[in-house]
């Protein structure tokens, strides 16, 4: 049973004060998400809301077939990739190609020196720069599992890909993360 | 007998603790006990696992969720459109406006060459009715005169009473 269903069904008739509800237990989560997916990007806030935004839109056509939590992550991919592919056409036009010394940076290393900031930002940024540091297949179904917490059934839905898939792509993304996370400390 | 490649897929799961199929965990568990490669590997899925995991909650900004509401409530206007009632509703007055309007052009003066003002008498009944629609200094009182057919205005040379 879905835990969100009864204010789903709510909100679907247009009563705003359960979507409210629905974005106050989804918010961090969403936008933890687009900020993994988005190497830390100020724009995850921006991304956050327009996954919510259109969650509003599509609420009345939402049939419950999966959990909402599972409808909003899909939602968020599809927002996260058409950010993506903004990004890369106006980088095509806008700016010039990286240099090979800023491609093989050590994204731990990339991190700026702000030690005057607390250790949990750093920290969360260099998660989100090693985790920008691979492929977006891999990136995408590792966040899904050891950021957001979702189970192994509920990522293939999301991903519409099978579950065997799953396993391997969060096995080779944990394989490529070991060596740009080692560095950082693990927490008792 | 479980080849690396095979063991790779059980390793995610086996690293998060999920229970797998009776008949996979023992497979699973034979191989990593004669695979050094293997158990290195699983501990390095738990290790990344872990710092993954540790990574600190989403602090969202003060501005967030006024932003949001901003935006929502501009998608409620948008979506009220598509309430064919509540805009059929606000709009009829208009609609029929624009409706004589335009059995006014299509009968009045282009076709037959009348004013407004004797099309609206065509249509109302009697010019007297008429005029009042055009009379720009019509009154409630004339109005009530024109309906019962009376002239209330004093009779000339009447004494007004005093």
């Amino acid at each position: 049973m879905d835990p969100d269903r009864r204010l789903v069904d709510a909100a679907a008739a247009g009563d705003r004060d359960a979507f409210d509800e629905l974005v106050r237990r989804h918010q961090g989560a969403i936008a933890g998400l687009a900020r993994s997916l988005t190497a830390g990007s100020a724009d995850a806030e921006d991304i956050a809301q327009e996954v919510f935004v259109r969650a509003w839109r599509g609420l009345r056509g939402f049939r419950g077939d999966s959990a909402f939590r599972t409808w909003l992550h899909q939602i968020a991919i599809n927002v996260v990739r058409s950010h993506h592919g903004r990004l890369a056409r106006l980088r095509r036009y806008l700016v010039a190609p990286a240099t090979d010394d800023e491609e093989g940076m050590d994204p731990i290393e990339a991190a700026p020196d702000r030690l005057d900031m607390e250790e949990g930002v750093l920290r969360r940024d260099a998660i989100d720069k090693a985790l920008a540091a691979l492929p977006d297949d891999l990136r995408v179904a590792v966040v899904l599992r050891d950021v957001q917490g979702l189970e192994y059934r509920e990522i293939a839905d999301v991903l519409g890909i099978p579950l065997g898939t799953v396993e391997s792509r969060i096995f080779r993304g944990r394989q490529r993360l070991r060596p740009l996370l080692e560095p950082l400390r693990a927490k008792p | 007998m479980l080849t690396c490649a095979d063991a790779t897929r059980l390793m995610a799961r086996r690293a998060d603790g999920d229970r797998l199929a009776v008949d996979e965990e023992a497979r699973l568990d034979t191989h990593l006990a004669g695979c050094a490669g293997c158990r290195d590997a699983l501990a390095g899925q738990r290790a990344v696992a872990d710092r993954l995991r540790s990574r600190p909650p989403e602090r969202l900004s003060p501005g967030f969720h006024a932003a949001l509401a901003k935006r929502l409530d501009g998608e409620a206007g948008l979506l009220g459109l598509a309430d064919w009632r509540a805009w059929t509703i606000r709009v009829a007055p208009a609609a029929a406006a624009l409706v004589l309007a335009a059995l006014y052009a299509a009968s009045g003066p282009a076709s037959s060459a009348i004013s407004l003002e004797e099309w609206a008498v065509i249509n109302a009944g009697t010019a007297s009715e008429a005029s009042l629609l055009w009379n720009a200094e019509v009154t409630p009182d004339s109005v009530l005169q024109e309906m019962l057919g009376v002239d209330t205005a004093p009779a000339e040379g009447q004494d007004d009473g005093r």
